[in-house]
């Protein structure tokens, strides 16, 4: 199968601390990619090298056969991000930052696409509060809608569903399978097991900054392999 | 009540530390210690172009004007804490976490200011001035004299800051208006009846009319004035949440005409909206420019030969680079990072405001030439005024990047920052000694400027963001 992401030996080194090692990655078109493992484990490392946010300490990538050394500005164009950490802005309204971000992408005609987000995620009443006044998780909401405002072929999820109600995580859940069913792919990153037993298609597993895990989420349904059991049985090695 | 005291000394230690380093923070008294302590052999070594009251009015404004600083970081500066770590997590701060009131609290951080800043600044400008009467005896009373009035002198700034801060978070125009109408007194007094009010200034007054009496009141009205601040402080002041109706990146409006670029768009939105900035603006523009003005005045006539239009011009222009600064307070480059948007596209956005914002100096400097009656040195102290703007602004742009409120704390940063701009200054303030004709020369500084911000740009786009 045709690969989205490609890596070749990424590593990245802050002072002595390893947060990724050796890092051999793909993932094909189509798939709702889980990576696994517990926090500081390298995750959000990860994905800041794969978007290029971080520049890796040695190796190289490629997605959407783009290099993510040489362009980082042309992959972020291509993808959407939500990220761990950042947040909105806070003296623009929770509207405004969606135009804002529309404005920055040169996305037209966004009004409908950004009707559809407030309505989808249901907060139309936050439309029009300052982003320093939204809570954590309508913020959260934002950043969903953000990342797909122009319906990007590859979405980067750093870890997205925490501060969600269980009502909002079943429709982003139910948005992120469908949109891969439509032919896009996700990169989604969790510690969280059940969510990627459900969605993904594919995980992998990274503790201490190195890939201990890989396998399809089918292959392990017909093995009858837990994801909890197996993640607890190799991480505690 | 200890406890608490200890506790904020701590903090208030390991936050300057980490900023500028232990060594370099360690030294700090020590450095002050010798600057005082060779302050006075160089004052000795001029004591005949430069008088005792000047050099004394001196030494007694910079310890006014530190405690105002002082004092104004300690309230406002939680506004720049919230923007960048989201929420302050300094002890003060936490009082709702904690069981004592926030009246208590804020007592025990003001003491620990006056504590900790006569321990950092006071002590150690003190131990020099009385290790150098050792050498060329001073009088004991009059050591005795000047220590008092500079201790009474910090003092009063910082009461003073306090007092203020506690008006603007309660009634940010009243504060505003009192504050210009103070100004504006200060001038029209000072105008048009010519009396000299730095005489008035009280640490002075004080120290000229050295009794019991004015000691005792002066200290009475530092306490009831922080009494005052205290009572009425209000820490977690509640802001009401305000539903914006305007969307200002998707209805045309008259902003769209002038300003293209969305990123100096949502620079004017941010300064609009969290209004403490605007006073912000304001206080950190009149207040550096009136104590420019004021030591400028000073220092020339320790060097008549200077022409003080455009030594404050040179001034003024390395101080409005620290609009800047300012600009970049808002955000951190990693709430865009996850975006298509390169660091120098931002970094140019706020070159482009801080143009927009500047066009006020020009006219500053107009309405005083007009004062000074000097109409002839207009266009020369413009060309000043803008070049150093501008190369100020490179200097800051190079070293700092989108980061300069944190970066200027690094003692190498900081260092260079002084390395690229005094000689320069210094060269400038020579020509318009000695060569005047040739201060039109300062225009060259602006496309070696253009340069320099082309070069920073590229290294700022090619370095990697760190995070703060
Ligand atoms: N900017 C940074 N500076 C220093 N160390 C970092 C930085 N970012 C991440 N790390 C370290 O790298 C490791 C991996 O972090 P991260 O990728 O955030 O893990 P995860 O997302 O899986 O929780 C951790 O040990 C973390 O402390
Ligand atoms: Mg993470």
């Amino acid at each position: 199968m045709k690969k989205i992401i490609e890596t070749k030996k990424l590593s990245k080194h802050y002072g002595n601390v390893v947060a990724i090692n050796n890092i051999n990655l793909d993932v094909s078109f189509g798939e709702l990619f889980g990576l696994l493992g517990p926090n500081g484990s390298g995750k959000t490392t990860i994905i800041k090298i794969l978007t290029g946010q971080v520049k890796p300490t040695t190796g190289t990538g490629k997605i959407l056969g783009m290099n993510i050394l040489e362009n980082p500005i042309e992959i972020r164009k291509n993808v959407g991000i939500i990220p761990e950490q950042e947040t909105p802005p806070s003296f623009l309204t929770a509207e405004e930052y969606l135009y804002f971000v529309a404005k920055i992408r040169k996305i037209d005609n966004v009004d409908k696409k950004i009707d559809f987000w407030f309505d989808f995620l249901n907060f139309k009443d936050r439309k029009k509060f300052l982003c320093k006044d939204l809570s954590r998780g309508t913020r959260q909401k934002l950043m969903v809608a953000q990342a797909f405002l122009h319906e990007p072929k590859l979405a980067f999820i750093d870890e997205p569903l925490i501060n969600l109600d269980p009502i909002i995580q079943r429709k982003v859940k139910d948005y992120f399978i469908k949109y891969v069913k439509e032919g896009n792919t996700i990169f989604f990153s969790s510690h969280v097991l059940e969510i990627a037993q459900e969605i993904c298609t594919r995980v992998s597993i990274i503790e201490k900054g190195n890939l201990i895990y890989d396998g399809k989420i089918n292959d392990m349904k017909k093995n009858k392999i837990n994801l909890e059991k197996l993640f607890l049985k190799r991480v505690q090695q | 009540m200890m406890h608490l005291l200890k506790a904020m000394m701590k903090e208030e230690w390991r936050m300057h530390s980490t900023m500028f380093g232990n060594l370099m923070f360690s030294l700090f008294p020590l450095l002050i210690f010798i600057f005082t302590f060779l302050g006075n052999f160089l004052y000795h070594l001029l004591s005949n172009i430069i008088s005792f009251k000047n050099s004394l009015l001196t030494v007694l404004l910079f310890f006014f004007f530190f405690g105002l600083s002082v004092g104004s970081f300690g309230l406002l500066g939680r506004e720049v804490m919230n923007r960048r770590f989201g929420q302050a997590s300094l002890v003060a701060y936490s009082s709702r976490a904690l069981p004592i009131s926030e009246k208590k609290i804020f007592t025990v951080f003001f003491i620990k200011d006056v504590i900790y800043y006569f321990l950092f600044w006071i002590l150690p400008f003190s131990l020099g001035i009385s290790l150098y009467s050792f050498v060329n005896s001073i009088h004991l009373f009059l050591l005795f004299k000047i220590i008092t009035s500079v201790s009474i002198s910090f003092l009063l700034g910082l009461t003073l800051s306090f007092l203020l801060s506690t008006i603007y978070v309660h009634h940010e125009k009243l504060a505003m208006y009192s504050f210009f109408f103070l100004v504006i007194t200060i001038i029209f007094l000072n105008n048009f009846f010519n009396i000299d009010l730095l005489i008035y200034f009280l640490p002075f007054t004080i120290f000229n009319n050295f009794n019991f009496l004015n000691i005792t009141t002066m200290i009475i009205f530092i306490i009831i004035s922080t009494i005052i601040s205290i009572s009425f402080l209000k820490v977690d002041y509640h802001q009401d949440i305000k539903i914006q109706n305007k969307n200002y990146f998707k209805e045309k409006n008259i902003i769209d005409n002038v300003i293209k670029n969305i990123f100096v768009k949502k620079d004017f939105i941010d300064m609009k909206r969290s209004r403490v900035s605007y006073g912000k603006l304001i206080f950190a523009f009149i207040f550096p420019l009136i104590f420019i003005w004021i030591i400028l005045k000073i220092f020339i006539t320790f060097f008549p030969f200077l022409n003080f239009i455009f030594l404050f011009s040179i001034f003024f222009g390395m101080m409005s680079s620290t609009i800047y600064n300012f600009l970049t307070e808002f955000e951190l480059f990693s709430n865009y990072s996850f975006l298509p948007i390169k660091v120098s596209t931002i970094i140019l956005s706020k070159i482009k405001s801080y143009f927009i914002i500047n066009l006020i100096s020009p006219l500053i400097l107009l309405l005083i030439i007009i004062k000074l009656e000097q109409i002839s040195s207009f266009i020369i102290s413009l060309l000043l005024l803008i070049s150093f703007s501008i190369y100020g602004l490179t200097t800051t742009i190079f070293l700092t990047g989108l980061h300069p409120n944190i970066l200027l704390y690094n003692t190498k940063v900081f260092l260079l920052y002084i390395i690229y701009n005094l000689p320069v200054m210094l060269l400038f303030l020579f020509i318009s000694a000695f060569f005047p004709n040739y201060l039109c020369l300062c225009i060259l500084m602006i496309p070696f400027s253009i340069i320099f911000i082309r070069i920073s740009l590229k290294k700022w786009d090619n370095k990697q963001e760190i995070g703060f």
